[in-house]
């Protein structure tokens, strides 16, 4: 930074609290009109929590806004709605990062090792899956699922299996397996990008060592391409665990709308339809307050050597 | 090691099948989107093709041979408007925050960091409250600006963070000659960096249009009538009572064609890309 003065006239020494401001300035061109649009995350979760103990229900025509302090907190914590969607969301998120991770991983292995030659064209069907719209997907599903006989599962089951049709969206487990069916469907292809990237910067040369000392393919997995991919494996989990617990919003919103009977009711979609359907915006904020408090704690928790080793 | 041939089958069958379950409701769409109105919710794969639905996406017609065109063309539009602004928005300012991120030490960098990190991480939901009351209040409801402006707040933080990285990749010691040759910090940065980041910055930049056009909840509260794009026009056509799937496929297919160009295009950087973190919900 200091290299173009080199060129100028011999700087005058001001005093070093002189300095330090110039300094400042001269970066703040570069930093504050992206932050003016950053603060507004800050400003909302701020808002927010105006929101959460100020207002307690719109619904009555006139009523002014009254400080009702922690009442919205405390009903978002016992109420068994949220309970329901707060452990909704954590089964979900427990559930799907892992399973997607774990089925990319393998799916990664298994072309990775054995259909090399075909690896650009599998590659280029598993980019589209994670980029397509999430709307789109959670239709495209919805037509495989309907409940209905025009459903394309559903037919199969009775016209070619003689089964009878099940009503998937009226079943609790099932209405829970669909959803998860719809984010394997993007999450599998995004974990197997990032696995074949990871396992094809393994140098070859170690596999070529194991393989003169006799190693098994089981014993070679194990002890090179495991321990080398394991920083990479818990970084996934942890940003997976995360954005699968406040996340998931689409799918929800197109094929259950949280039914049936509040069975997968996430957090996402309980704080959406709890305020913009209910109008209990005073819950509804209280409830995002509380979601962006667990990301912070959990992104400075968690994720901090994560940042350390990126930033 | 010879593996046997059989093995090899064995392997491919089995990723073909698993390609197949990644391609076949894309595939399946793209059917029903061909298919004749009668016959479009059921399963049935043997009829001729036809671009009804195609055109039952821009208009219905009412009663004998009056025409109305749907709300499809124009929120298409929206939605190329809105994504390209965005996109060019969240990209301008992020290639300069980014750069004074990788480049200048000062007190405050890392937390800096951390905050964007939480932004990024924090689901778009937990703003939608403030961001509905902050657009209603502005006036900023259903324009352009507002669903801009909201945007770019949301698609900033990933940005910073990979730009960072990608200028990260690029010697420091081409700028301080170019500066030693009497140009500007300012100068250094548009004259050598960003030449040099060009496919970073094209990445980016359609990784950011792919997540604008993609992006759903947000403009669901914050965009009315004029200004709705495609992907909360499309979830119009689930009703309560029932799915248009006609239109609604042919929709589908018309929204995920940009997609998959793109996908296509940085499929090279894709991974790079990606490595952030799933995709924000």
């Amino acid at each position: 930074m200091e290299a173009r003065k080199i060129s100028q006239e011999p700087r005058k020494y001001s005093s070093s609290f002189k300095r330090k401001i110039k300094g400042k300035l001269s970066i703040a061109p570069y930093i504050v009109p992206s932050f003016v649009f950053l603060f507004i995350l800050f400003a909302s979760l701020v808002s927010c929590f105006n929101y959460s103990i100020n207002l307690s229900d719109l619904t009555i025509p006139g009523s002014e806004n009254v400080f009702v302090g922690m009442k919205n907190y405390i009903i978002v914590m016992t109420s068994s709605i949220f309970q329901n969607s707060f452990m909704i969301s954590i089964f979900y998120s427990l559930i799907s990062p892992p399973l997607s991770i774990f089925l990319g991983f393998a799916i990664a292995l298994l072309i990775t090792k054995y259909c090399r030659r075909g690896l650009p064209i599998f590659r280029t069907i598993f980019v589209i899956p994670p980029m397509i719209a999430p709307i789109v997907v959670s239709y495209m599903w919805l037509l495989v699922f309907m409940s209905t006989e025009t459903g394309y599962l559903n037919y199969f089951l009775k016209n070619f299996l003689g089964l009878p049709t099940i009503d998937f969206f009226a079943r609790p487990w099932w209405a829970r397996i669909i959803l998860l069916f719809v984010w394997q469907w993007s999450g599998i292809p995004f974990q197997f990008l990032v696995f074949t990237a990871a396992i094809l910067s393994i140098p070859q040369t170690l596999y070529e060592s194991a393989e003169i000392d006799g190693a098994s393919s089981v014993n070679t997995f194990r002890h090179i391409t495991l321990p080398l991919l394991k920083p990479l494996i818990i970084t996934l989990l942890l940003l997976g665990i995360i954005s699968g617990l406040l996340g998931g919003f689409d799918a929800v919103f197109v094929i259950t709308k949280g039914g049936p009977y509040r069975y997968t009711d996430l957090l996402g979609f309980r704080a959406y339809i709890h305020g913009f359907m209910y109008n209990h915006m005073g819950e509804a904020t209280a409830l995002c307050v509380l979601m962006t408090v667990i990301v912070v704690v959990y992104v400075i928790g968690a994720l901090r050597e994560h940042m350390r080793a990126q930033w | 090691m010879k593996r046997s041939k059989i093995t090899t089958i064995i392997a491919y069958i089995v990723a073909i099948l698993i390609a197949l379950y990644f391609v076949g409701p894309i595939i399946g769409i793209f059917i029903m989107s061909i298919k004749p109105v009668a016959i479009v919710a059921l399963p049935i794969f043997i009829f001729t093709p036809t671009a009804v639905n195609y055109a039952s996406l821009f208009y219905y017609e009412i009663s004998k041979g009056g025409v109305v065109s749907t709300k499809f063309a124009p929120s298409m539009l929206n939605s190329i408007i809105i994504s390209t602004v965005t996109t060019l928005s969240v990209v301008g300012l992020s290639a300069l925050t980014s750069y004074a991120f990788s480049r200048f030490r000062f007190r405050g960098r890392f937390e800096a960091g951390v905050y964007i990190f939480i932004c990024y991480s924090v689901p778009s939901i937990a703003f939608l409250y403030p961001i509905f009351y902050f657009v209603n209040s502005t006036g900023l409801y259903d324009t352009y600006l507002g669903a801009v402006f909201v945007q770019t707040a949301l698609g900033l933080p990933w940005t910073l963070w990979m730009l960072k990285s990608f200028f990260d990749g690029i010697p420091k010691e081409l700028e301080e000659s170019g500066m030693i040759d009497g140009c500007s910090r300012f100068g250094a940065f548009t004259r050598i960096v960003i030449p040099l980041s060009a496919p970073g910055l094209a990445v980016v930049s359609i990784f950011t249009f792919l997540f604008v056009w993609n992006l759903f909840l947000p403009m669901l509260v914050i965009t009315g009538v004029s200004t709705k794009p495609l992907v909360v026009f499309l979830s119009e056509y689930r009703t309560q009572y029932d799915v248009q799937w006609g239109p609604l496929a042919a929709g589908s297919i018309v929204s995920i064609i940009p997609t998959c160009i793109m996908a296509l295009l940085i499929q090279k950087y894709i991974v790079a890309g990606l490595t952030l973190g799933a995709v924000k919900g």
